[in-house]
């Protein structure tokens, strides 16, 4: 139901949240975010949990758009972030609401925080970057996967190899991850400056991964104790 | 970004008042909801202007180029999710601050916009989408030297139509009423109260426009020229350069 969902569209408390648990991962690129979400999506399912892994895909809006003709001088960060947020709030609505009300779980491959923290990146200010994602529901839990900007762009790189002038792509690259991680940072040292004020767990970088999924366990643990709807301390 | 907790509470969209966007030219802002005359007095204001002399730019909602396809598959569409709907006609907004609004005031020009953020805004409400919200994404749109709320109720909006109205100002997606007439009288109804709560934080400058046209376009353009008053149009030819 349309007006259901609106309603719905920005949680303040987590009493008026559907049940279900959404669990979001968030870091640079290489951090392990995936692995990590992977690990955990076949624990809770042999916990008995039905799991959905949603992925936050680039903007397709905003693809076609620097693609129209005049579209490259018009698509400024503004606009590009209202198109990104618009086809966000679709998705949303489909893959993560729908699951959380029917009271699964949903793992997120990122989610608004690296939405904020990618329009801040980009010059927006902070503030209106985070009321723009607050449409989106809370997480229960935000696990960060830290990762430094380097280690980012060479996986980035490794990745996606830059045919041409690969050393400016790098450099100009390396200084939007470099924004990117103190968006990120800023959003952790204080999560109420976001689009909402959601526990995070931050995964040490020098751990293993073992180490890693137990203390992604062991943190989403509780969430999975307490009754269904109810508040859950940080 | 440590104030920014109490930044994001406080967003909002900003007031009318004479200046307040600090460039030299003017933007004057006509809303209301549908059937209160607006495109006329659009239409009006702006024929008036340039017989005075005025270099005017008009700009309506939904015209950007990246958006407007966007907004209108979206109003189409009888489940499309609110919130997403919203978000296209904010892109659609910010696209013409930044092309036409910003630049034509930065060249002394008189912006004439055909409606806002809050009619937008007000569609939204009606669909259960939170003010507080709306307030704060909007809060990017430079402040209007006047807004002209042409208030025109439901009742009278329905009166003035006498072909069925179109299913997107009915709010037929919302199911209000089988019959469309009704539906829309009680939709515009919703949007109406949204107008009124805006017109006093918002400054907007309400003329009851349910009389005849001609009377109401004086009162129009009253307003525009009381805003005008103690400029004078460009002389032609000479360019006006705003602060850097």
């Amino acid at each position: 139901m349309r007006g259901r969902a609106s309603i719905d569209a920005v949680p303040v408390t987590r009493a008026r949240r559907p049940k279900g648990l959404l669990i979001a991962a968030e870091g640079l690129d290489g951090s392990g975010k995936s692995a990590g979400l992977d690990a955990l999506g076949r624990w809770l399912e042999r916990k008995g949990r039905r799991v959905h892994l949603v992925r936050w895909e680039p903007s397709r809006l905003v693809a076609r758009a620097s693609g129209a003709p005049r579209g490259r001088q018009i698509l400024t960060p503004r606009v590009a972030a209202l198109l990104a947020a618009a086809e966000a709030a679709d998705r949303i609505a489909r893959d993560v609401r729908r699951p959380l009300a029917r009271g699964d779980v949903v793992l997120a491959d990122r989610y608004a925080w690296t939405a904020v923290a990618r329009e801040v990146a980009r010059g927006l200010e902070p503030a209106w970057s985070a009321a723009l994602y607050r449409f989106a529901p809370m997480p229960d839990l935000v696990i960060f996967h830290r990762q430094d900007p380097a280690g980012a762009l060479s996986r980035a790189l490794a990745t996606r190899p830059t045919p041409v002038g690969a050393e400016a792509v790098a450099s100009a690259y390396s200084a939007f991850l470099v924004r990117l991680m103190a968006a990120y940072d800023a959003l952790l040292a204080d999560p109420a400056a976001g689009p909402w004020p959601v526990p995070a767990l931050v995964l040490d970088p020098r751990a293993g991964p073992e180490a890693r999924v137990e203390a992604i366990r062991d943190g989403v643990r509780p969430l999975l104790e307490a009754p269904v709807g109810e508040p859950v301390s940080a | 970004m440590n104030t920014a907790t109490e930044t994001t509470r406080t967003l909002q969209v900003p007031a009318a008042h004479p200046g307040a966007h600090g460039e030299p030219g003017v933007l004057v802002v006509l809303e209301g909801i549908d059937g209160s005359g607006r495109s006329t007095h659009v239409r009006r204001l702006e024929e008036h202007l340039r017989y005075a002399g005025w270099g005017v730019t008009r700009t309506s909602l939904a015209s950007s180029l990246l958006s407007g396809d966007l907004i209108r598959a979206a109003k189409r569409d009888r489940h499309a999710d609110p919130t997403e709907t919203t978000l296209l006609y904010a892109a659609d907004l910010a696209e013409r601050v930044e092309q036409v609004v910003v630049p034509s005031l930065r060249a002394g020009l008189v912006v004439i916009a055909d409606r806002y953020c809050w009619t937008p805004m007000a569609r939204a409400e009606a669909r259960g989408v939170d003010p507080v919200w709306l307030d704060a994404l909007f809060g990017f749109v430079p402040a209007p030297d006047a807004v002209v709320f042409l208030d025109v109720d439901a009742e009278a909006s329905l009166a003035r139509r006498a072909d069925e109205p179109d299913a997107y100002e009915a709010g037929w997606d919302l199911g209000l009423s089988a019959d469309r007439r009704e539906s829309y009288r009680l939709f515009q109804e919703r949007l109406y109260a949204c107008f009124d709560r805006y017109a006093g934080p918002a400054g907007f400058a309400r003329i009851r426009a349910a009389g005849p046209v001609e009377q109401v376009g004086q009162r129009v353009l009253r307003i525009a020229d009381a805003v005008l008053a103690g400029r004078s149009p460009m002389p032609p030819g000479r360019v006006r350069v705003g602060a850097a």
